[in-house]
């Protein structure tokens, strides 16, 4: 379903619900896949999924068409992703589950640097490496790396410059590279 | 990988540049996506008033109905039980907020509602009702409706 189709049977009271599912049908997957590569857990990511449809369906309503319904809702998956990470990094450190595969990939393909490491040391590593990364810079990386998404959409969504995104990338880029060359 | 992104990756990491581009995607099935648009929808039709504030947005509701009658010259006579709380749903006053709301003191609702945290086009009419039910105290809503109506 297009984006104009669906917002067509969203402003139709009669048809506000098909036309959301279609939404949903439309774009769940995308979203479900950014959002778990951004938390660990499946429920925490169906938490974050729910919320972020839930928003949209308030304010699908108003949503101006300067930019497309991805975008849109993924600057609200975004908000809901970093206030999820925020609200619990103090109990309970959340590791992009596409991190720690990168990382894990990275340590065979360097095999010869971590041959005295067994897998419960690798995962202590890496979480640490992870911890380190502030969430937005994490979800920079997350973005530009695995979505391929231009820093002009990235911008759109994290209401950063690109310049400002640029550094970030940089700099989660480095601190990922150090952490398994080097920790 | 894009090009592009490849590239820029070499240029800060050769390291991360040379690993498979490929990655597993975690993705979840068909089921869950049904139960979760189900449970989505539910969430956004199940009704937001709350309990504390009730009688505040009865009180509003009652006194709209007076003036109505008052300033329209009608001589209808209202039956006791039209002003009744107990006989005003839930549901009827989430209604009346949703249709009065942008009546009110807008900005102020705005201003109080500055730390939601969502971005401005988020700033809807159900958005601001669910947040003045949960957060504006209930002296502050109720001089608001009385001092209109």
């Amino acid at each position: 379903m297009s984006d104009k189709e669906i917002l067509a049977l969203f402003m139709n009271p009669a048809t506000r619900e098909k036309g959301f599912r279609g939404l949903m049908d439309t774009y769940q997957v995308r979203l479900y896949s950014v959002i778990r590569k951004m938390v660990k857990k499946h429920d925490d990511t169906n938490d974050i999924l729910q919320n972020t449809f839930i928003k949209a369906w308030k304010g699908l309503s108003r949503f101006r068409s300067d930019s497309g319904l991805f975008t849109w809702l993924y600057r609200i998956a975004y908000n809901e992703t970093v206030n999820f990470v925020n609200a619990n990094k103090k109990h309970n450190a959340v590791i992009p589950a596409a991190v720690v595969e990168l990382g894990a990939k990275q340590i065979v393909s360097h095999r010869a640097d971590v041959t005295e490491m067994d897998g419960e040391q690798i995962q202590l590593k890496l979480k640490k490496a992870i911890d380190e990364l502030p969430p937005k810079q994490r979800m920079v990386f997350v973005m530009r790396y695995y979505d391929e998404l231009t820093y002009d959409e990235i911008s759109n969504i994290t209401g950063t410059s690109v310049g400002g995104l640029k550094a970030s990338y940089h700099h989660a880029v480095k601190k990922i590279e150090e952490f398994v060359l080097n920790d | 990988m894009k090009k592009e992104i490849k590239d820029e990756l070499r240029s800060i990491s050769s390291v991360l540049a040379d690993l498979p581009d490929s990655m597993d995607s975690k993705s979840a099935d068909e089921k869950y996506f049904s139960e979760m648009q189900d449970e989505v929808i539910a969430r956004v039709k199940k009704p937001t008033i709350r309990r504390l504030l009730l009688p505040a947005a009865i009180a509003a509701a009652a006194m709209i109905t007076i003036g109505f009658f008052i300033f329209s010259g009608s001589d209808v006579i209202i039956p006791n039980q039209s002003l009744s709380w107990e006989e005003i749903s839930e549901d009827e006053m989430e209604v009346y907020l949703l249709a009065n709301v942008g009546d009110h003191e807008y900005d102020l609702f705005a201003d109080a509602a500055k730390d939601l945290d969502l971005s401005i086009d988020l700033y809807d009419d159900e958005t601001l009702t669910d947040y003045i039910i949960e957060n504006v105290d209930e002296d502050i809503l109720e001089e608001e409706f009385l001092t209109h109506y």
